[in-house]
């Protein structure tokens, strides 16, 4: 019984735990959160390793002409972070908090365009391996040839 | 007047399940306690879809729970709002295209809000409802 009344006593002088939250203002959120993926096209090569281990099929990649069509269904994304752990240039990244509030599914779609550049030998359009070349031999060292060759030149003596 | 009033000020909640793995229906239960209360904004879980005037559906339409769905939809009284809480919810997640689901729930009834996550954040949910709230307040 009297742990029970200095309890009561403490709460007494204890703010409320109650979050304020309205659209406007929206509280921070505890760092290391699973969110929505968020997707940087100027560090993606679209190898498609995203596409390969996602388990809902929410990621998509198509080639376009001369460009790479990324498209995100984030209707059907389970936030499990697989994208996240498996891409090679850090791509993607999980968004610091949980809000995501749509009236249009239009909303979900994420599109973004990846460039390509064109083979040193037959002109065909390869992805830009230059984040790949700093990751493996250190940031500002010239990327080696055969990372600027279609898979065909490669195997040309 | 005073009923449009009335009804922005205390939305009532009924909570339908059609086949959700319970993730999102336990955030519901989250909502209604003290940390995120969605009591300040007058909101109530009722057990009669006929005394509410939210919806709040969680999970990917099974086959099975298609019926009661239309049934319960059939039942709120006008006008009815329905949000759509969770992945599962709004597009069939991870079950799309399974054998026993007859598709997301906006194929079936209209939609006004969708919440996303999985499972979705009792914070995310506050916010959806917040949206629901604004189309009691314009009279559509």
């Amino acid at each position: 019984m009297l742990p029970l009344i200095r309890i009561l006593i403490e709460n007494i002088f204890k703010p409320p735990i109650t979050e304020e939250i309205s659209a406007a203002n929206l509280p921070e959120h505890p760092g290391g959160f699973h969110g929505y993926p968020e997707h940087d096209p100027s560090r993606c090569i679209a190898c498609g390793i995203c596409q390969y281990f996602c388990p809902a099929k929410v990621i998509k990649i198509s080639q376009i002409d001369d460009k790479m069509n990324y498209h995100m269904d984030l209707d059907q994304c389970t936030c499990c972070g697989q994208c996240i752990d498996y891409c090679p240039t850090n791509a993607i990244k999980h968004r610091p908090n949980p809000y995501f509030v749509a009236t249009n599914l239009d909303d979900f779609k994420v599109d973004h365009q990846i460039k390509l550049i064109k083979c040193a030998k037959c002109g065909a359009f390869i992805p830009d391996m230059t984040l790949i070349a700093h990751k493996l031999f250190g940031e500002g060292k010239p990327v080696p040839k055969h990372l600027t060759m279609c898979p065909k030149c490669k195997r040309k003596p | 007047m005073i009923f449009k009033i009335g009804r922005s000020k205390s939305p009532w909640l009924f909570h339908l399940n059609t086949g959700s793995c319970n993730g999102c229906d336990i955030e519901i239960i989250a909502l209604f306690a003290s940390r995120y209360d969605v009591e300040r904004l007058g909101c109530k879980l009722v057990g009669s879809p006929k005394h509410a005037d939210i919806c709040l559906v969680t999970g990917p339409v099974t086959a099975r729970s298609k019926e009661p769905l239309l049934r319960i939809y059939d039942m709120l009284p006008n006008p009815k709002v329905v949000v759509c809480v969770g992945t599962c919810s709004i597009s069939s997640g991870v079950f799309t295209d399974g054998y026993s689901i007859v598709g997301p729930a906006h194929k079936l009834i209209p939609v006004t809000a969708y919440v996303g996550g999985c499972s979705a954040h009792p914070k995310n949910i506050f916010l959806g409802l917040q949206k629901a709230i604004e189309v009691f307040k314009e009279g559509r």
